[in-house]
């Protein structure tokens, strides 16, 4: 173990607070702590996911993410009216699978576009421009 | 351009809250106007903080997002048409959270942080820690501006008495402060006092903090083991009562995006001893003791020798008190105007060299102005601009407001112009609900303060005034310096720190109960100078304020009118002798005191002046031998003044005494409350009164000015001599030239 202080004789700190241990007779392993960075989420993709995960509304809620007595009263319902639930709810099953279709085609364009536009980015730069002209206006129809 | 700020939730005492507020005085700070906007709040901060749906911009404007788990705001910022920035002090960890009902959340949050990227330009992390994950989602111009710590508001007088005496105890004892997440590390905390327990059986660990539901097991478990006590979510008060109960503050926190209990504990002169992890280091900066691996046998040792240790312990605390040298607001400041400017929001111009004779452009702002407008320092106001204005190019920045209850907007917004001179009137979005007000007051006044607490206690005081806010910022260079009338509306104490550098600020200081609020401290230590009415005002300021800016007794002129008393006592029938009070009748000014002491002064004597109220009424004043007359006109005023026995000032809060000055200058004694410092210095250096305490000695007062009135009358024209508008006006002008020139 390291201990940082600038107003502290680190060493001679742990040195002491050591041999008091070892006079108490203890030995102890470190805590084990992970130290990962967080990691960092694609969006659109995480969306996709999350879509997926809502998608089917004849499916109940995770059983954490409500009270347990109202959990307990609804998997009851459930139990009995699972058939009715799923003909109520088809139409807006189907609804959600289609937005989520539409939804991953759009992000996976998105994805591939960027990317390309990465490649193209930096294909300018080595040959020396910093970056891609800006997209041109649309030219005017004359009238007349 | 304004620069807004969007929050998912705005409590008092959170985090985010103090972000939002901290940033919102820094921007002040650097001449930006803007408003905090909260997708949801606690109830009571409507007048600081504003709903989402309410947030107005112009495309120049920035909008700044506290991004937060579970917030809908990141899609209402992308879809916003303006600047954008991104306020990150970290989120929730995941892998601390990782299966359980928040793992959802965080993952929604970070992916929400990663699209935020490319749609904004400025991230701003409270720490080098949070910067790091902005940079890694994305970001392209990320800048740390940490929070800020006032240590004054952690000094021992700060700590509520009744939980110190609960908490403090001779054993040696661990705190904790924040609020008890996963990231909080409650198990190892508890594993650590276990240890020290085996070492010192009767120690303690204090855990100030709100405990999250999640973790209700684990707190179960910890207010079960001997020696813990968990006190739940605290005030401000109760932060430094638990700070200051403790040997030594703990912390385990993993993944703390910032660490500011850390600065805090500093402030309150407790050694720190904490876990290096996410912005711990930063925070630490070599103060303090920090530990990389939790080995609890060792660390109880630790922090028994750090706690008990008398050369230790002061040689820490001495090194913390350097570093929060640096942690104050200034830093932030500095770092904050660094980000902006990155992105091109730079200070607001400041105004052109005056070229030639011209006068200089002064914008005077107070709170009401108006014909009809009563009120001791609008008055003043009034009296200031009509002496100045052929000096001057003057222009008025004031409310649409002519009751000072309620601020309603009773004239309409825009310019106009009153006796000639151009008047701009800006209009309140919130009137004042003065019952929330009163009930706020009982409960915040006496006690000590977080600045976000006090900002919301000044909202709700009012006037709010965010187009002036605005203009000051956009149009500021158009004048070259602003006389700024009333410290205690936030009409001039969000105004000055705007301008502070042009402005001449008149405090109207008076013993006050808001006057005991740090953040009132931008008021009267930016301005170029204080301009106040009397040694006793100032007296006031430098107990409270020591750092105040460069201030100078200037008070006011006294011009008599030609008086004919005889006219007051035929029109309002008053044979005999009668004493006379001119003012708002209220509670405030001191009336209910008068009225008691009065009835005692009538079962006294037999032949008791008669009591002659004259002004705007907002209370029942009827009792035998008291006389009511409404607001009188200016020279009825005059007239009264000159034929009362004396004039009566029963308030306990005076800048100024304008009444009690008015009297002197026709002669006419004072009958004074002892109770305003200002009232009883005027009485003495002048001898042309009495003061009074309490019913007794009203009864006295009254009976020496019978006796006395002739020499009384004499000394107060003496005394009133001193007061001319010349010697005031000069005053002004050397100011206003000064500044001026030094530009």
């Amino acid at each position: 173990m390291k201990l940082l202080g600038r107003d502290i004789d680190a060493r001679a700190l742990l040195q002491a607070a050591r041999e008091r241990l070892e006079a108490r007779g203890i030995r102890e392993e470190a805590l084990a702590v992970e130290a990962e960075p967080e990691p960092v989420l694609e969006p659109l993709s995480f969306l996709v996911r999350a879509l997926e995960e809502d998608e089917d509304s004849t499916q109940p809620l995770a059983a954490s993410d409500r009270p347990a007595r109202v959990s307990l009263a609804r998997r009851a319902f459930r139990l009995a009216c699972q058939s009715l639930i799923d003909e109520v709810l088809e139409r807006q099953r189907r609804f959600n699978a289609r937005v989520r279709e539409a939804d991953a085609q759009l992000a996976a364009e998105v994805i591939q576009l960027r990317a390309r536009l990465e490649v193209l980015e930096a294909a300018e730069r080595k040959r020396g421009r910093t970056a891609l002209p800006a997209p041109r206006s649309k030219p005017r129809k004359r009238r007349g | 351009m304004a620069v807004h700020q969007l929050v998912p939730h705005f409590r008092l005492g959170d985090e985010t809250a103090r972000a939002a507020v901290q940033l919102r005085v820094l921007l002040r700070r650097l001449g930006h106007a803007g408003s905090l906007h909260a997708e949801s709040q606690e109830p009571g901060t409507e007048a600081l903080v504003q709903p989402v749906e309410a947030l107005r911009v112009q495309p120049e404007d920035w909008v700044l997002l506290h991004h937060a788990p579970g917030s809908r705001l990141p899609a209402r910022l992308l879809h916003t048409p303006c600047r954008r920035g991104v306020v990150f002090g970290g989120l929730p960890s995941l892998r601390l959270n990782r299966g359980t009902p928040r793992e959802r959340a965080v993952l929604a949050a970070r992916a929400r942080l990663s699209g935020m990227a490319a749609h904004v330009s400025l991230g701003l992390g409270l720490s080098a820690f949070a910067s790091a994950e902005l940079s890694r989602a994305g970001y392209r111009e990320v800048h740390t501006v940490p929070l800020f710590v006032e240590a004054g508001r952690f000094a021992a007088d700060r700590a509520d008495p009744a939980l110190r005496a609960r908490v403090e105890s001779k054993a040696f004892t661990l705190v904790s402060v924040g609020p008890v997440t996963a990231e909080a590390r409650l198990e190892d905390l508890l594993a650590l006092h276990r240890e020290v327990l085996r070492i010192r059986p009767d120690a303690r660990l204090v855990i100030a903090g709100e405990v999250d539901p999640d973790l209700a097991a684990l707190a179960s478990e910890a207010s079960r083991t001997r020696g813990v006590v968990l006190l739940g979510a605290v005030s401000h008060a109760g932060r430094v009562a638990t700070y200051r109960s403790g040997s030594v503050l703990v912390s385990m926190r993993e993944d703390a995006g910032s660490s500011a209990e850390l600065l805090e504990a500093m402030a309150a002169e407790v050694p720190v001893l904490a876990y290096a992890a996410g912005a711990v280091p930063e925070t630490l900066d070599g103060a303090g003791v920090a530990f990389d691996e939790k080995r609890f046998a060792l660390l109880a040792e630790l922090s028994l020798r750090l706690g008990t240790d008398g050369k230790l312990r002061t040689r820490v605390l001495r090194g913390q008190r350097r570093r929060l040298e640096v942690a104050g607001p200034h830093g932030s400041e500095e770092r904050l105007s660094a980000a902006l400017e990155s992105v091109g929001i730079h200070r607001p111009p400041r105004p052109a060299r005056r070229t030639g004779r011209r006068r200089p452009r002064v914008g005077i702002i107070v709170q009401r102005y108006g014909p009809g407008i009563t009120g001791g320092a609008e008055a003043h106001a009034a009296q200031v601009v009509a002496r100045l204005v052929s000096r001057w190019d003057i222009r008025l920045l004031t409310s649409c407001a002519t009751d000072h209850l309620t601020w309603a907007n009773a004239l309409p917004p825009g310019e106009t112009r009153v006796d000639g001179v151009p008047v701009l009137r800006f209009a309140n979005p919130r009137p004042r609900p003065m019952r929330e007000l009163n009930a706020l007051s009982r409960r915040v006044f006496g006690r000590s303060l977080d600045l976000d607490e006090e900002e919301s206690w000044m909202a709700l005081q009012g006037p709010l005034l965010p187009g002036l806010w605005r203009h000051l910022e956009e149009r500021g260079a158009e004048y070259d310096g602003f006389v700024a009338f009333t410290s205690l509306y936030v009409s001039t104490a969000w105004s000055v720190p705007l301008v502070a550098d042009r402005t001449l600020l008149v405090p109207t200081a008076h013993e006050d109960e808001a006057l005991a609020f740090d953040a009132y401290a931008e008021v009267f230590e930016r301005p170029r100078v204080l301009l106040v009415n009397t040694p006793e005002e100032l007296d006031l300021i430098h107990r409270r304020f020591p750092r105040h800016a460069r201030a100078r007794v200037v008070g006011v002129g006294v011009d008599a009118p030609a008086v004919q008393p005889g006219r007051f006592r035929r029109r309002y029938e008053l044979p005999g002798e009668y004493l006379l009070y001119v003012g708002r009748v209220e509670r405030g000014k001191g009336i209910p005191g008068l009225l008691e002491a009065y009835r005692s002064l009538r079962a006294s004597v037999t032949d008791a002046p008669t009591l002659v109220l004259a002004g705007e009424t907002s209370m029942d004043v009827r009792a035998e031998g008291v006389r009511v007359l409404g607001r009188v006109s200016e020279p009825e005023k005059w007239d009264g003044l000159a034929g009362a026995l004396a004039a009566v000032v029963p308030s306990p809060r005076e800048s100024l005494s304008l009444l009690a000055l008015e009297s002197f200058a026709v002669g006419t004694p004072v009958l004074g409350s002892a109770a305003s410092p200002v009232v009883r210095g005027h009485v003495q250096r002048s001898r042309a009164g009495v003061t009074f305490e309490d019913p007794a000695t009203f009864v006295d007062a009254v009976a020496e000015v019978r006796r006395e009135r002739a020499a009384l009358a004499r000394s107060a024209r003496r005394y009133a001599a001193r007061y001319r508008w010349e010697r005031v006006v000069a005053a002004y002008r050397e100011e206003m030239d000064e500044m001026v020139k030094r530009r």
